[in-house]
């Protein structure tokens, strides 16, 4: 089977949620089938700016390839024309414009993706949001897989999504929140799907005394591991904690990711910078709990990796996917306010018998749905599925896109509308149809 | 939180959850009596204070504020209408533009629209800012309107219980008059001191009729 990974950037430097999540995969697949890695030339997401080569390479042994992005994002004309569909009515043609000024634009990619001399069996391309993924899928319908990685954020009520998630052959998703949340805007629930996430490769050898021996840290801590931003809910987190420790709490904030806002001149909070794997593990090991303040994630990778580690997570309660998640596996506290915050934080630093329950539950709860094993035979599985189906017979086939004039009718609702009227909160033990994560 | 699970199948994190915002309630009602105290003592209690604090950091985190476009969206300056957003062939585009300008004005002036236009752009940010500001406001206030139902509540129930117990306290001195007054009454015909001059013994309390006063021997004058 030969199999293409579509990703907006791919590299082992790239530490983004979805892209990480695509390299995983891919060198994943790899081991069943016959994979090709496309991407672009870019490695900031924000400008899209070409700095990769474009062309083959190998990474990890897996064949790259990398076409050029045709503009780089104008942050001025992305702001207008996001005002203009997430806040007002307006056309198709306004969302297409959007989507294009959002990029990368690639249409390299896109012709290569329907060259018959390299078909691929299955396509499968990650976070729907983006310009490859849209026209990609536009493109080679019947061969299209999506893993959307979609978050609640305006993106998602957009109307030309709605024919791609009713139209690929199957998705992977990475929660039940997020199934959820697609299914009730797009109407799609006749596409095979399943909830799949991701799994990780834990070392045996994380070593809490090289951690402090490394760092200087002695005192007990919370640990944040990720992009220290204000989209991660890094504001939130600091006010809460300096709170926190103000009224007597005993644990400090370590941080470890790239910083993009200011990060307070306090004492109680430590800041380490980007850090490689293995002093990640080496942190998760050392840390009393994981805390992850984001209130927008498809799936958190480094609270996978603190259950695997048998660390108990705090997590923002605003999230539907990180509340789902530790409802469901009893192995974390969530909070969604300043007092809850303290509270959970205060009962978590003085009770380590509760630490080590909620531990055990994660490493159970990481074990049971998302070791390498499990994720590649529900990958296999979906595969194996479609093999059999004929998508034609299903009556699923990609909806032509409306006429110039359909195209300009200023007729569709502010995406951020359609999202306001999703319904809200986690998919609770029970409300799942299938016992997965 | 001394109920808590020891072992790790019976952690029920909704459980825990509850526990915890139920104490969180707990303190927070504690909290705002004492406060409320404090507010009757004081003008301007630290309580208070800290209580308008707690108010006006939720207030900065709430969803209304959040909602509200960055005002940078608002940006119009006076080449924004030659602008396109076309790559290279935009920026070809909005030199032609700005070099025709001279050719469009002579079908209409475009000056005052791009004036109209600007300042439009400033009031939408203005409106947006004040926007952010009333739901900044409007937050603190609903707080506020929580802490004060409370405090009404709770202050009905203590009138409540005064005026009860002021009730019982007029009944009480109604009774202890009435027997004032019978002691009174028969203590008109007896000496206020005995001989040796030590006071005559109360009566007992009691519903019973006062007992007839004592025949009392006096001494012959002398002559």
């Amino acid at each position: 089977m030969k199999l293409a990974i579509v990703v907006q950037r791919y590299g082992l430097e790239i530490n983004g949620g979805a892209e990480l999540h695509a390299r995983y995969i891919a060198e994943r697949l790899a081991r069943h089938a016959d994979v090709e890695v496309l991407t672009t030339c870019a490695r900031d997401y924000v400008t899209w700016r070409n700095e990769y080569p474009a062309g083959a390479e190998t990474i990890n042994g897996l064949p790259v390839r990398r076409f050029p992005v045709a503009r780089e994002r104008d942050p001025y004309e992305f702001g207008l024309r996001s005002r203009r569909v997430f806040e007002q009515p307006h056309s198709l043609a306004d969302e297409l414009r959007w989507l294009s000024s959002q990029g990368p634009t690639s249409p390299a990619l896109l012709s290569h993706l329907v060259r018959p001399e390299d078909s691929y069996d299955y396509c499968l391309f990650f976070s729907y949001r983006y310009y490859h993924a849209y026209h990609g899928v536009r493109a080679v319908a019947r061969r299209a897989l999506l893993a959307p990685t979609a978050e609640r954020d305006p993106a998602i009520g957009l109307s030309l999504f709605g024919p791609v998630f009713r139209g690929v052959r199957g998705i992977l998703y990475n929660s039940f929140e997020e199934r959820a949340l697609i299914q009730h805007v797009s109407g799609n629930q006749a596409v095979p799907g399943v909830v799949v996430g991701v799994g990780s490769e834990v070392p045996d050898q994380a070593s809490a005394t090289r951690f402090r021996a490394q760092t200087g840290i002695t005192a007990p801590f919370a640990l944040y591991v990720g992009r220290i931003d204000p989209n991660k809910g890094c504001a939130d987190l600091f006010s809460h904690f300096r709170g926190y420790a103000a009224t007597g709490g005993g644990l400090d904030l370590v941080l470890a990711g790239s910083t993009r806002m200011p990060v307070p001149d306090d004492p109680r909070i430590r800041r380490l910078g980007f850090v490689s794997d293995q002093e990640k593990y080496d942190a998760l090991a050392a840390a009393h709990l994981l805390i992850m303040p984001s209130p927008y994630e498809s799936l958190s990778m480094v609270t996978l990796e603190a259950w695997a580690m048998g660390l108990p997570v705090l997590v923002n309660g605003a999230c539907d996917v990180l509340r789902g998640q530790v409802v469901r596996s009893n192995a974390g506290l969530y909070y969604t306010n300043y007092p809850e915050f303290a509270e959970t934080l205060r009962l978590l630093e003085n009770n380590p018998r509760l630490r080590a329950g909620l531990g055990a539950n994660g490493r159970r709860y990481f074990n049971r749905h998302y070791v390498w094993p499990e994720i590649d035979r529900k990958y296999l599985e979906l595969l194996r599925q479609l093999e059999q189906e004929d998508p034609a017979a299903a009556g699923r086939t990609l909806e032509p896109m409306p006429g110039w004039l359909g195209r300009r009718q200023r007729r569709l609702p502010p995406a951020a509308e359609v999202v306001e009227r999703a319904p809200r909160g986690p998919v609770l033990p029970g409300e799942s149809q299938e016992s997965a994560p | 939180m001394s109920e808590l699970p020891a072992q790790p199948d019976d952690i029920d994190v909704e459980r825990i959850m509850e526990q915890i915002r139920a104490r969180i309630e707990l303190r927070r009602r504690a909290e705002s009596a004492r406060a409320a105290d404090e507010a009757a003592t004081d003008a301007e209690p630290a309580g208070n204070r800290a209580t308008r604090r707690r108010m006006e950091s939720a207030a900065a985190a709430d969803p209304r504020a959040a909602a509200l476009p960055p005002s940078e969206w608002f940006d119009f300056h006076g080449h924004s209408i030659y602008w396109s957003s076309r790559g290279g062939v935009g920026r070809v585009l909005y030199g032609s533009r700005r070099l025709l300008r001279p050719l469009l004005k002579f079908v209409f002036n475009i000056d005052p629209m791009v004036d109209a236009l600007s300042t439009q752009a400033r009031l939408n940010a203005q409106q947006t800012a004040f926007d952010r500001e009333v739901a900044r406001r409007l937050a603190a206030h609903e707080k506020q309107d929580v802490l004060s139902r409370r405090a009404v509540q709770d202050l009905t129930a203590e009138m409540q219980r005064l005026s009860s117990e002021m009730k019982n306290q007029r009944r009480l001195v109604e009774s202890m008059s009435q027997r004032l007054g019978a002691l009174e009454q028969a203590g008109a015909g007896e000496p206020a001191a005995s001989p040796n001059g030590d006071r005559q013994p109360e009566k007992p309390a009691g519903d019973a009729p006062p007992s007839p006063p004592p025949i009392v021997e006096t001494p012959p004058p002398n002559r």
